[in-house]
């Protein structure tokens, strides 16, 4: 990304250097540099602080869930349409069947954290794959996959993803999950391989290219770890994707279910008229709630990790001098939906 | 013709319209006025429309007719893509459809009787029925409609191969060109044919004009035409032109009943689905919905002067089996289910105010069922309607050789005994349905899982028997089913899903209607004799022994019946009260406005 | 430099190309036949199973069931002569519906995110300018949470507030009733007024995220060296914010712009269906429900066609702009 970021970062992370260091101190600093001082500085930020502690809650939702600490969610378990807060055994309230809305909502919890994660790994991992091969090679090579890339990206996303949808009724999570962000990477890949353009001009991988060393690992030792910022942030913005496009797509109706699902408690809520009343009302909140939170949690972290890593954002103040052509693609947030 | 004022419209667009137009006529309600002057916006926030009558000044013309608009709706398709060919395959849109053209006859469901339309009498003979058209029917261009039009209709529908001709040779004109003569291929049963002659998707539309050139056509050249010029009917309304958003039909003043109708105009708005049709209703920008599902808590919120007509809709969430598999097809296994299902919570569940239990678990329609089983009544099983009876099926399940085995019930290979449970994924209220019907197995010790499937695909998977159990209504619906003959022969071929659960048409032993002892029927036979029956006495008979095999051996097991909503409303507009049998045909939008019984307050 | 336009445009056909052989393949994939959905509504419209099944039966002799290889190629040769086939659904030509529906969609997206982009670029412009003032932390602030809320249930609740119950829009449609489809005054004012809610609901949400990403980018630049310089030389600020800054701030939010029409015209599948708004996406979604294989194909293409060549001419527009894509170098706009 810039230079000043890049070379702190490289000439410490000793890919072929310093073999005076033994294993354990360079994992030390490893760890030193690239996991502990970012961790100080992103918690400084309350961004980060904030997104952080949200999504823990969710993953303590999960853990809830997994471990079955909290009842299973099934019909006539409890009086019909509680209000929240009416009964404290049932805290959010219970639904037209009298289902615990508190078990719907922690009960789907894992399903949609595997499913985002799926989404936005395959959509992270695919695009760091083809972006980073593409613009460090350069050539023929580069040709075929951005043109296979442009095709992807020409494609438009929902519509794909419904008829692929109606076509396998993908149940896994995980399979879910990738096919909702199936051509996602690609627009993901372009900025990537941009970024590698301007890369892979820099001294230490020519030195790293010179003395031989094999392009996979130059790309993941060299590559990856300047673009390491970019990539996180980014794949924390395709998880939220995958929240927002797979609710909207159980309201629609078109994604099968057979375990529930926010979206899907969001679908039944609006269909019995919760929308109208108010004694329903909470039906429809706690799933919205949910997923409004999680949202929130990603792109407080997103927006965090953005600061952290590029330190003049912060404040102008802090800004160095550099030249233009780095500035090119500093865009890193990509808004969707 | 003059601009009416289409009830809800926008406020802007009605102030603009005076404007231009100039003639503020004094058709606006007060309602309107108080929009204008933003007030309705709070009061309509609210949720009333309490207190205020809202029908302003409204002036008849010299008929005694109001320059005044029904509003109602139509989810068949954008109007602009349908058409008003009845006999056509695809795009005729019915709502529109049943305004425009009238029917034959109708099936009253509060009185059980039928009521003349179209035909001022029907008579049975043994082997001929004799039609006469009304005097006063006529098309809306004035001539009448005579016999050669309904005999051309009929020549067409023999093509298409509609049921009519299950039982008819030929159609001729009787006495003079008002009267049909059938002739039928053998005796049958006159409820049978009184049914399929009421049916409410049976029109007279037979105008020769237009239809004749079918004639020497195929069947598929009729079914592919597109009727949307010249459309000529002779129902109260006329078709008048339709767009992207709604259907616009006029006062037919030819109708035989004009003068019971008194409103010029009614239009039918194109909306998607439930929940639109529902904030219609709250909003009032609908007047009235022939068939709509509002669950109870949004029928909490409607303004007070919507009023709901529910009526049977002989059609219901039931379970379907695979008779062909190696569980499901044993006797024991489907009533041991029968008994564990609680319907009472079922239907509480998925619609307390309009899905009610049957009291006995067989091919009738439950509000008919004391009338049809007489005597029989009491001896007919209940499997528990309100409760989950463990005991018995408990017993069953031993018997047929299952074992209980921590918490879940296996047969002697240590199989579950349970699966996959299918159930459509459009239906909210059947999702609901499933989900507790599922529950209350599992928690018996079943072990299934649903499997939900879009309804495009939820039928083939039905017709291709590619399915264990699942979630399927128990009667085919319509005014036909409350002759039980309709809905027990439907249980055992189902040729909705072309007899994919597999029900095997041969005798079946089961124990006797009286005392202890067995009884061998054979359900097909026996209730096909009911249709070349006409004794009453034998009808019934017949139809207790095939209701009695249905109840005992559960070709299907029934488990709640839907009530349909019709709604209407008062603001404005005058309408039958709730004791009057008026009410009792499908659809009270459609009927009522016939019959003079819907129709503008005056002041 | 022709080169690089015949090459961009010899890239728009073959991706055309490739995603109508896609398309063809997708669509053929979906289960069940074209009539499932037919035959459920006739049944439940009170048609007797039999007489449902002789309709059906005598629908499909009408239609030849060729093998698949021979369908693709008929389909590529009326492609390529703008024929786009015969809805089964609704007994139209594909193109006939499209061109009806098409426009609204185009209209929508299009101002929607044009929106998004001039008002997310100004807020965030002046946010980078104010930057740390209460202004700018309290639109950080609502831009984060309206980034939370998925644009559909703006939709819905814009929709129940604002149409039904306060009246103060069309509940749905893209023209009134009775308004004729002719270029006049009437009509383009019911055409805004219903489009007034679709957009609205698909903007909101929006503007927040370009609105940091502009902040960011502004930040960054105002950082720099050549603006300090600048100010010292004397420049105007206006100069300034414009040459300098605004452009250096916005050329590389176009790869987000093109990626945002991209997902937008796909949105439009949600959108239409809570407006019931008749555009492209609302052909789409009915389309598949009925199993209109040709309307379902034809729809997907336009969305697809509409994308290609929005990029292709952000493509052409970026390279203007930005001096150095002209200048050779990599090939794109990214």
């Amino acid at each position: 990304m810039k230079p000043t970021e890049s070379e702190s970062v490289d000439w410490r992370s000793g890919s072929t250097e310093a073999p005076d260091l033994t294993t354990r101190e360079r994992l030390r600093e490893i760890y030193d540099e690239q996991i502990r001082t970012p961790l100080f500085v992103a918690w400084a930020d309350w961004r980060t602080r904030f997104g952080f502690l949200i999504l823990a809650g969710y993953l303590l939702m999960a853990i809830v869930a997994v471990l079955g600490l909290w009842r299973d969610p099934s019909t006539n378990q409890a009086p019909r349409y509680l209000m929240a807060f009416e009964n404290m055994q049932y805290p959010l309230g219970t639904t037209a069947s009298g289902v615990d809305l508190a078990a719907l909502i922690i009960h789907s919890t894992p399903d949609i954290l595997l499913m985002i994660t799926a989404g936005a790994v395959w959509a992270t991992v695919v695009a760091v794959g083809i972006g980073t091969v593409a613009g460090y090679k350069g050539g023929r090579v580069d040709d075929v996959l951005m043109s296979f890339s442009d095709f992807v990206m020409a494609i438009p996303g929902l519509p794909l993803v419904i008829i692929l949808a109606v076509t396998f009724s993908p149940e896994n999570p995980i399979l879910l999950g990738i096919v909702i962000n199936i051509s996602y990477w690609a627009g993901l890949g372009r900025s990537l391989r941009s970024q590698v353009l301007t890369i892979r001009e820099n001294d230490y991988v020519e030195a790293s290219r010179t003395m031989g060393v094999s392009t996979p690992k130059i790309i993941q030792k060299d590559v990856i770890p300047n673009l390491m910022p970019y990539i996180t942030v980014n794949f924390v913005f395709a998880a939220r994707y995958v929240m927002f496009a797979s609710v909207g797509l159980y309201f629609l109706g078109v994604l099968p279910y057979s375990t529930q699902n926010w979206g899907v408690t969001l679908n039944f809520a609006y269909n019995s008229g919760a929308l109208f009343s108010w004694s329903a009302a909470h039906w429809l909140l706690a799933p919205m709630v949910a997923i409004m939170g999680l949202s929130l949690g990603l792109i407080l972290l997103g927006q965090g990790l953005d600061r952290v890593f590029n330190p003049r954002v912060r404040t102008r103040m802090t800004g160095k001098s550099e030249s233009t052509a780095d500035t090119d693609d500093e865009d890193t947030v990509t808004e969707v939906l | 013709m003059s601009r009416t004022f289409i009830r809800g419209e926008r406020t802007v667009k009605v102030y603009a319209m005076s404007r231009t137009n100039g003639n503020y006529s004094g058709t606006i309600s007060r309602r309107h006025v108080m929009k204008l002057s933003g007030v309705a916006g709070a009061a309509a926030l609210a949720g009333c429309t309490g207190g205020e009558s809202s029908s302003g000044e409204m002036t008849a013309n010299s008929d005694g007719v109001f320059d005044v608009t029904l509003t109602g709706a139509t989810n068949e398709g954008v109007p602009s893509n349908m058409h008003l060919n009845p006999m056509a395959t695809q795009n005729y849109d019915w709502v529109a459809g049943n305004h425009v053209f009238e029917r034959f006859a109708a099936y009253n469901f509060e009185t059980g009787e039928f009521e003349m339309a179209g035909l001022s009498d029907w008579s049975f003979e043994d082997d001929t029925v004799t039609l006469t058209l009304r005097d006063d029917l006529k098309w809306d261009t004035g001539d009448d409609v005579t016999a050669d039009d309904v005999i051309t209709q009929f020549k067409l529908m023999e093509k298409t191969e509609a049921t009519l001709w299950d039982f008819t040779d030929s159609v001729e004109q009787g006495a003079d060109d008002k009267t049909v003569v059938l002739t039928l291929s053998q005796s049958t049963n006159p409820e049978i044919i009184k049914h399929t002659l009421a049916n409410s998707d049976l029109r007279i539309h037979g105008y020769q004009p237009v239809y004749n050139e079918f004639l020497d056509q195929d069947a598929a050249a009729v079914q592919q035409f597109e009727w949307e010029e010249d459309v000529h009917g002779n129902g109260p309304f006329t078709f008048d032109s339709k767009s992207n958003q709604a259907w616009t039909l006029t006062r037919n003043e030819h109708f035989h009943n004009a003068e019971e109708v008194k409103f010029s105009t009614y239009e039918l708005l194109n909306r998607q689905d439930n929940n639109a049709l529902q904030q219609g209703l709250m909003g009032g920008e609908l007047d009235v919905v022939s068939s709509l599902f509002v669950p109870p808590s949004v029928v909490e919120g409607l303004p007070e002067s919507v009023e709901e007509v529910t009526l049977p809709a002989n059609w219901g969430y039931g379970v379907i089996f695979n008779h062909d598999h190696e569980d499901f097809g044993k006797r024991k296994v489907r009533q041991a289910i029968a008994h564990v299902i609680n319907r009472q919570q079922v239907a509480d569940n998925a619609g307390p105010r309009t899905k009610n239990p049957a009291p006995k678990v067989t091919g009738i329609s439950p509000a008919d069922q004391e009338m049809w089983l007489g005597d029989t009544y009491d001896s007919f099983e209940s499997y528990g309607p309100d409760a989950t009876q463990s005991e018995e099926a408990t017993a069953l399940l031993q018997e047929a050789g299952y074992e209980k085995s921590g918490g879940t019930w296996q047969d002697s290979d240590g199989n579950a005994l349970g699966g996959s449970y299918m159930t459509p994924a459009g239906w909210s209220d059947w999702t609901t349905a499933t989900n507790t019907v599922v529950d209350q197995l599992n928690a018996f010790g079943f072990d299934f899982e649903i499997n939900s499937i879009p309804t495009s695909d939820f039928y083939s998977a039905y017709t291709e028997s590619e399915f264990a159990i699942g979630a399927f209504y128990w009667m085919p619906g319509g005014a036909r089913s409350a002759f039980p003959y309709f809905p027990l022969r439907w249980q055992l071929n189902n040729p909705d899903i072309g007899g994919g659960h597999n029900f095997e048409e041969t005798e079946y032993t089961i124990p006797a209607m009286e005392g202890s002892g067995e009884m061998t029927i054979n359900p097909f036979e026996e209730i096909r004799t009911v249709a070349t029956t006409q004794d009453e006495a034998q009808v019934t008979e017949t139809i207790q022994r095939v209701a009695w095999h249905s109840n005992q051996n559960l070709p299907l097991l029934g488990l709640v019946e839907k009530q349909d909503q019709s709604w209407l409303t008062s603001d404005g507009w005058d309408i039958p009260s709730a004791d009057d049998d008026a009410r009792g045909v499908k659809w009270p939008s459609h009927w009522l406005p016939k019959q003079g019984k819907l129709n503008p307050s005056e002041q | 430099m022709v080169n690089y336009y015949v090459r961009r445009t010899a890239r728009v056909f073959a991706t055309v190309f490739m995603v109508a052989s896609l398309t063809f393949g997708l669509i053929r994939l979906l289960p069940g036949g074209p009539y499932t959905l037919l035959r459920t509504r006739l049944l439940r419209q009170g048609v007797p199973a039999a007489e449902v099944d002789a309709r059906i039966a005598n629908l499909q002799n009408i239609r030849p069931d060729a093998p698949l290889w021979e369908q693709y190629i008929d389909y590529m040769f009326a492609l390529a002569q703008g024929n786009l086939g015969m809805s089964i659904s609704l007994n139209e030509p594909v193109v006939a519906i499209l061109a009806k529906s098409a426009p609204w969609t185009v209209f929508v997206v299009l101002v929607s995110t044009i929106l998004v982009f001039v008002i997310g670029i100004t807020l965030g412009a002046l946010q980078a300018y104010w930057e740390g003032s209460r202004f700018d932390k309290v639109f950080s602030g609502i831009s984060i949470s309206l980034m939370s809320v998925p644009f559909y249930v703006i939709a819905v609740l814009a929709l129940y507030v604002f149409a039904y119950q306060w009246g103060w829009f069309p509940t749905a449609g893209t023209i009134g009733r009775g308004v004729e489809p002719a270029l006049s005054v009437p009509f383009v004012l019911s055409a805004l007024e219903h489009s007034i809610l679709p957009i609205f609901s698909y903007t909101i949400g929006a503007i927040g995220g370009q609105a940091l990403a502009m902040r960011g980018n502004s930040i960054q630049i105002l950082g720099n060296d050549y603006v300090q310089v600048a100010h010292l030389r004397g420049l105007s600020d206006r100069r300034i914010a414009t040459r300098y800054v605004a452009r250096n701030a916005i050329l590389p939010m176009y790869t987000g712009f093109l990626l945002l029409l991209g997902f937008r015209l796909g949105g439009t599948v949600i959108l239409e269906q809570i407006f019931s708004y008749t555009g492209l996406g609302y052909y789409l979604i009915s389309a598949l429900n009925t199993n209109d294989y040709p309307l379902m194909m034809g729809t997907f293409l336009v969305i697809t066609v509409a994308l290609v060549l929005g990029v292709y001419v952000a493509d052409l527009t970026y390279s203007k702009i930005d001096p150095r894509i002209s200048a050779g170098g990599s090939d794109e706009a990214y």
